[in-house]
């Protein structure tokens, strides 16, 4: 038993270890607690939601609850949604769906619209409603736009290959192939436009699309789909790729870039901006009340164009489409049936020995002119033999003009030619010769067309007198009493300006030049004056200008404008000048020659005259040649030298290089230039004495001109310095005048236009001195009864004395040199140009500034 | 010719840089270095107003034709219009970029004419409120030294030794170009002729239609260095000028010789600015602080007598 029984407590041990529970376990009661024996009801589980609230009550209590006790509202009541709208957040007017009345619970996974998310159907299978851009697809067909039937034979599964491709990957509108990148695309698709010139748009439409992609590696695309390249054999004679105007290609092609012109087609403009826009529509809009037309143009094709003369039915048996393409006919044309290229020429039969031949032209030189060829000549030739060509003139004539006995013929060439030769001499002696030949060829005649006028102007011109008042007397005389005293004042303008224009140049040299013989004679004055007094005398230079006061100045001052404020500005002052200045022929015309502001005081330039008489024979040869020359350079340097230069042209300007003339003996003061190239500045001081003639003045004008030169000198080591080319000129001017030396010279009294050159020079010349004695008069007879003048102040108008204070004392002993040369050259004259005596007056003036600037500061 | 110091007094306002009688004479405005206008009557050696508002020295002043307003020019290149009762200005004008030498009125003070240093005269419209001039005469070459207004004509003297006559009837500028500085300029009771005072220590007078030079008065030193105003008597019997060394000279009109050396300081101090009594024979003449009045009795008689 005892066996057993252990048995049996090894058999209970091996229970527990490998024993199995099930079921829950029963809580562990407490010895205190009774457990109730009342089981839960099933009605007493209540099902609750995720918030904890109850929904189902059960059948008796309301069943199914939704809301607050089934209603939309809530514990405080309805609440209508507010309108609120604020100007970030506008209100907008929301479509209530159902679904914004369900709660969440209904839109889970077991609810009554349960929601999940899911591949569309359209993107797995042939999305035709979708978005996407869809391929253009043209019908060639009668029916244009999109093929019909594809829309109706629709077929609602794609095929078995599509299928495929597109669980392989593949989309509509791609290519089929691997994935390529941007520029691969980009390639392809240029080799594809190479090829497919035939379809251009295509390709213009996919170029189109994306240019500003970046060139990604990483980013790969599908590649393009295109439709396959068929090489077709050129039949045509067209250009390469271009096919005729084709019904399809004129349609409906939406590619803004196709070839040919699309009328149909929404015009692409640019407005200023560089926008595009495009307009669109009908051009002539249809009225509420009218009907419109059918817009036969809307859906264009070619056939909706007549362009054969054919029946309706002919066309329809042989539409374009279905035409074999032929090569040698261009589209849309129709063989010609007949051929009507000949061109008909038609002859003349001429008769055989015929000629042809010009019957105004001589058949040689030797033949005489065609009668009605020869008046015409004539005529034209007319002019001449009256007026201006005096070298058409027969000798006869000519011989007549000069008072000249008729030569009779010798045979003897040599004695002939001695004879008048002398005969030539003798006439250019004889002054009367003047005034009869020039009288004889008076050809210019401006009032030719009134007698009388002319006959007066004659007179006039005869007078040869400047004075207003002589002229005036003189036009009063012979002037008609009927006319009026504005014509009158009108004829006397008109003669002075026709008499101006017609001797531009006389009084332009008049002007220019003054005789050097007056400038000493002024200049022997102002140095008596100096030294009469032992000291400087100054003397106001008065100069007048016009200036405008403003308008309200004048108004302030109650005082009326001058010249009724029509006077120029200064801006416009300037602007005309400017204009002035450029020098035309016509700018003397209108332009008083000899206004007051043009007439600038001469002033010395002191030159440097060569002792030796011996050498002044030598130089006078020479300039003999030069003369020309040197005077045309002058005239050049002038600035209003138009006038000159229109009446000889012909010569060109050779006075530099003459000047250069290397063969010309030099003159101490080159010689000096030359030995003192190489030197220091501090050992030519010699050569500066002999430029600026011994100045010994540290006056500060001088020294800077020193400097200025040393400079010059320095820098021009070959060439002379402008200012001893000056010198050298004045040189070769001085000792004779023109006529003396130039025996080449036109020695023939001035003719025509020139004849009146000399006269108004001397005329000039007498005018000048009266103004001066004019001016001296005012000046005494000068208002209040004044002081009798002290003798150290000079009565002398300003712009006679140029001297300065600073200058003065170094003007003085240069003048005095200069008077010893003066004296040595007795009567010869001189003509000194105008123009460079301008300029150094400028200079002194500059220097004056500047001591004067200087003494300013040191008051300072 | 009697020569009488009624008083002086001091206007305590640092150097005295002009001096000005209003249009009757009664009254004298004193320009003074510590940038002040002072308003006296001088025959009772009263101060009446004080005008002060200006940066720097005060340079030239003139009151109105009706003495209410008064244009001062300074060295702070600004011009003032003073309201004369309330001594506020009533316009401050900063067109000039240089010290202003001379601020004058036209005849009925419609247009104040400045001159500078920076060498232009400007003509503003001083009653309407732009402060820009209508008119600027930019001819001279250097500073302004002198300026006069008459009823036609604005005639300005320049260190470039030009005298500018602007005539505003005929619409013509004259240079009379002297060739010498000019430090001031005056005009003769007959406005017939100019008074240039030169930097050679040279009065010149000088006809202004002619434009001549008549007489030239020399004796005076000091205008090499110092601006020193030149001037006639009552009658131009006589001509004025001041001098670096305390003496008043008077000339002859006609001889051109020194008539009297008038002591005005015993320091040795330089006369540049003086003022003529429009009608009586009432000279003020400053020197350094003060100011003093001085009587030339007779000299109406002796010139009356010469002519």
């Amino acid at each position: 038993m005892n066996s057993n029984e252990d048995e049996s407590d090894n058999q209970v041990d091996c229970d527990e270890d490998t024993l199995c529970k099930y079921g829950s376990q029963l809580p562990q009661f407490e010895i205190d607690e009774i457990p109730s024996k009342k089981p839960v009801h099933v009605e007493d589980m209540i099902v609750k939601d995720e918030n904890g609230r109850r929904r189902f009550h059960g059948a008796f209590t309301g069943g199914f609850s939704a809301g607050f006790w089934n209603t939309v509202g809530s514990k405080e009541g309805f609440t209508p949604s507010e309108f609120k709208s604020s100007r970030n957040e506008k209100m907008f007017l929301k479509q209530m769906k159902p679904s914004d009345f369900m709660d969440e619970e209904d839109f889970s996974e077991f609810g009554i619209a349960p929601q999940k998310i899911q591949t569309k159907d359209d993107f797995e299978a042939n999305s035709s409603n979708s978005n996407k851009r869809k391929r253009e697809l043209i019908s060639d067909g009668p029916i244009p736009g999109e093929p019909v039937l594809v829309n109706l034979l629709k077929p609602i599964r794609d095929k078995a290959a599509v299928r495929i491709l597109k669980t392989m990957g593949w989309r509509e509108n791609q290519g089929i192939g691997s994935r390529v990148t941007y520029r691969e695309k980009k390639q392809r698709n240029e080799q594809n436009k190479r090829e497919m010139y035939i379809s251009q748009k295509y390709a213009d439409k996919e170029d189109s699309e994306d240019e500003e992609m970046s060139d990604d590696e990483e980013i790969t695309f599908a590649p393009d789909d295109f439709d396959p390249f068929i090489a077709e054999i050129k039949q045509n004679t067209f250009g390469l790729g271009y096919s005729g105007l084709r019904a399809s290609t004129s349609a409906l092609s939406t590619t803004s870039q196709s070839r040919h012109v699309d009328l149909f087609q929404s015009f692409q403009v640019v407005d200023r901006k560089n926008r595009k826009f495009s307009i669109r529509g009908q051009a002539f809009g249809v009225g509420a009340l009218e009907e419109e037309d059918d817009d036969i143009y809307a859906i264009d094709d070619m056939s909706n164009y007549d362009r054969m003369l054919e029946s309706e039915k002919e066309k329809n048996k042989k539409p374009l489409r279905d035409k074999p393409f032929d090569a040698s006919i261009i589209e849309g044309f129709v063989r010609a049936t007949i051929n009507d290229s000949k061109i008909e020429v038609f002859r003349v039969d001429v008769p055989r020995d015929f000629v042809p031949r010009n019957f105004l032209e001589r058949k040689s030189r030797f033949a005489p002119i065609d009668e009605i060829k020869a008046k015409e000549i004539e005529l034209q030739k007319k002019h001449k033999l009256l007026g201006l060509g005096r070298h058409d003139l027969k000798p006869d004539e000519r011989g007549a003009l000069i008072n000249e006995s008729k030569i009779e013929s010798k045979s003897n060439i040599e004695e002939q030619k001695q004879e008048s030769a002398r005969k030539i001499a003798e006439l250019l002696n004889s002054k009367q010769f003047i005034s009869e030949h020039s009288k004889k060829n008076e050809n210019f005649k401006p009032f030719a067309g009134y007698p009388e006028k002319q006959e007066r102007y004659e007179k006039f011109l005869a007078l040869k007198s400047n004075d207003e008042k002589e002229i005036d007397k003189l036009l009063n005389d012979i002037q008609p009493l009927s006319m009026s005293s504005f014509d009158r004042e009108m004829e006397k303008k008109e003669f002075i300006q026709a008499k101006r224009m017609y001797q531009p140049l006389d009084s332009l040299m008049a002007n220019r030049f003054i005789k050097e013989a007056d400038v000493y004679k002024e200049q022997q004055q102002q140095v008596q004056k100096k030294n009469d007094n032992g000291k400087e005398v100054v003397v106001i230079q008065r100069s007048k200008s016009m200036w405008k006061p403003h308008k309200l100045l004048c108004k302030l001052f109650n005082i009326p404008e001058p010249y009724g404020g029509m006077m120029f500005d200064e801006e416009e002052e300037q602007k005309n000048k400017k204009k002035q200045s450029s020098s035309s022929l016509f700018d003397y015309i209108g332009v008083p020659l000899n206004t007051k502001s043009n007439f600038v005081t001469p002033q010395i330039i002191p030159r440097k005259i060569t002792d030796d008489n011996r050498k002044q024979h030598e130089e006078e040869e020479r300039r003999k040649s030069f003369l020309n020359a040197i005077e045309k350079e002058k005239s050049f340097m002038n600035n209003r030298a138009a006038a000159k230069d229109f009446f000889d042209t012909k010569e060109p300007l050779t006075s530099r290089k003459i000047i250069k003339e290397p063969e010309k003996p030099k003159t101490e003061l080159e010689i000096k230039v030359i030995e003192s190239i190489d030197k220091k500045p501090e050992e030519k001081q010699d050569l500066f004495k002999a430029i600026f003639c011994d100045s010994d003045d540290d006056d500060d004008a001088t020294q800077t001109e020193q400097n200025e030169s040393k400079i010059s000198v320095n820098e021009e080591n070959s060439s002379l310095s402008e200012q001893q080319k000056s010198t050298f000129i004045k040189s070769f001017l001085s000792t004779k005048t023109a006529g003396e030396i130039n025996v080449l010279r036109n020695a023939s009294p001035p003719r025509g236009i020139f004849k009146n050159i000399f006269e108004m020079a001397t005329t000039q010349k007498s005018s000048s001195k009266e103004k001066v004695t004019e001016i001296n008069e005012e000046d005494a007879a000068y208002g209040p009864a004044l002081p009798t003048l002290p003798t150290n102040i000079s009565t002398t108008v300003s712009k006679d004395n140029e001297s300065n204070d600073s200058s003065s004392s170094s003007d003085s002993s240069l003048d005095e040199k200069l008077l010893k040369k003066l004296k040595k050259m007795k009567s010869r004259e001189k003509w000194v140009e105008k123009d460079k005596v301008h300029k150094s007056k400028k200079k002194k003036k500059k220097s004056h500034k500047k001591s004067s600037h200087k003494k300013h500061k040191s008051k300072r | 010719m009697n020569y009488e110091l009624k008083h002086k007094f001091d206007c305590s306002q640092g150097a005295i840089r002009a001096v000005r009688h209003n249009v009757d004479g009664n009254y004298a405005l004193v320009c003074g270095s510590d940038r002040k206008v002072k308003l006296f009557n001088p025959s009772k050696k009263l101060m009446i107003k004080m005008y002060a508002g200006h940066g720097e020295e005060v340079l030239d002043a003139q009151s109105s034709c009706d003495s209410a307003f008064i244009l001062s020019g300074s060295a702070d290149k600004s011009i003032i219009y003073w309201d004369v009762s309330t001594a506020l200005p009533v316009r401050r004008i900063r067109s000039h970029v240089a010290a202003i030498t001379y601020a004058k009125f036209n005849e009925d003070s419609t247009v104040a004419i400045s001159g500078s240093r920076d060498n232009t005269v400007q003509c503003f419209d001083i009653r309407s409120r732009s402060l820009e001039p209508f008119q600027t005469l930019k001819e001279a070459k250097d500073c302004i030294t002198g300026l006069l207004v008459t009823t036609n004509k604005i005639i300005t003297s320049s260190l470039d030794g030009c005298i500018r006559h602007y005539d505003i009837r005929a619409g013509e500028l004259t240079c009379d170009k002297i060739g010498i500085s000019i430090t001031s300029l005056a005009m003769t009771s007959d406005e017939q002729c100019l008074l240039a005072s030169c930097q050679d220590e040279i009065i010149r007078l000088i006809d202004i239609d002619g434009g001549e030079v008549l007489t030239e008065y020399k004796g005076h030193k000091g205008s090499k260095d110092y601006r020193i105003e030149c001037g006639t008597t009552k009658g131009d019997g006589y001509i004025m000028s001041g001098s670096s060394y305390g003496q008043m000279i008077f000339y002859d009109f006609l001889e051109a010789n020194i008539v009297k050396r008038l002591p005005i300081s015993t320091e040795n101090s330089i006369i540049t600015t003086f003022s003529c009594h429009p009608t009586e024979n009432e000279i003020l003449i400053a020197s350094r602080r003060e100011i003093q009045v001085w009587d030339l009795s007779d000299t109406v008689e002796i010139s009356e007598n010469e002519d």
